[in-house]
């Protein structure tokens, strides 16, 4: 069966996307794409919650395993949440199927597995 | 369940129409350069739709080399295509992730819940004969 994989998307300040790698690494997840953004709120809003919206953000994309998403999301949430200096807004979105991952990865394992063997 | 609940998990359940051909977001992640190409190529799927960005690669360094992807300056193209043009576009990017040179990347598809607007529809799934009547 074709592993399940999820999307994670993390906005957050500029600047603060090595924060959001840090702690995805440390939840199990390989590699992530950052993009670059322009971010917006009511101003109305921003004195109701006590927030400031940078306009200035990154996107981090992290394409990982459906088992490990949990563990990345909290990891994520921890260090890198709204409470944070990076007011990370986190949310994942379910990949119906992905390409160009899993079959490197599963080359990278027969490869060192063949390693070992050897 | 109706039978057709059963092949829309999503539909309304107190009925409601129900698009012919589901959509989907792809998102294209490749090489800086190769953006345009893979933009291009996605189009002859069916992808009206298609928006192109700059991004920055974060792979390990170790991973990064195994991958030839050292530039970590990447195009990121997000595509609407319809559900049943995807296994025909994931065997053509594989093969060009696989054959092009400098040209590997990954790709993924989510699925999306809703479309409001016939138009808008009829656009992102390219179903030219949703219009015709109204010309």
């Amino acid at each position: 069966m074709e592993k399940k994989y999820e999307a994670v998307f993390c906005v957050i300040n500029a600047g603060f996307s090595d924060d959001v790698m840090f702690a995805a690494r440390k939840a199990g997840a390989a590699g992530g794409t950052i993009l670059k953004g322009r971010g917006t709120a009511p101003l109305e809003a921003e004195r109701l919650f006590k927030i400031t919206v940078q306009p200035e953000k990154e996107i981090v994309m992290l394409l990982v395993p459906e088992d490990i998403k949990d563990n990345v999301l909290r990891e994520l949430y921890h260090s890198a949440g709204l409470s944070n200096a990076g007011q990370g807004i986190i949310f994942s979105l379910p990949v119906d199927r992905a390409l160009g991952l899993s079959d490197f990865s599963d080359k990278a394992k027969a490869e060192t597995a063949q390693a070992e063997e050897k | 369940m109706t039978e057709r609940q059963k092949q829309h998990p999503t539909a309304p359940a107190g009925g409601g129409s129900v698009a012919p051909n589901r959509l989907v977001l792809l998102v294209t992640v490749v090489q800086k350069g190769k953006g345009t190409f893979f933009a291009d190529y996605l189009k002859t799927f069916d992808a009206n739709l298609q928006i192109c960005l700059v991004g920055t690669g974060t792979a390990q360094a170790d991973l990064v080399e195994f991958l030839g992807l050292k530039d970590n300056k990447r195009s990121v193209i997000f595509s609407v295509v319809r559900e049943d043009r995807v296994d025909s576009i994931f065997a053509a990017l594989q093969e060009r992730f696989e054959t092009v040179n400098r040209g590997t990347g990954i790709a993924f598809t989510i699925p999306l819940s809703s479309v409001i607007g016939k138009l808008s529809y009829a656009f992102l799934s390219n179903e030219r004969r949703m219009i015709k009547g109204d010309e």
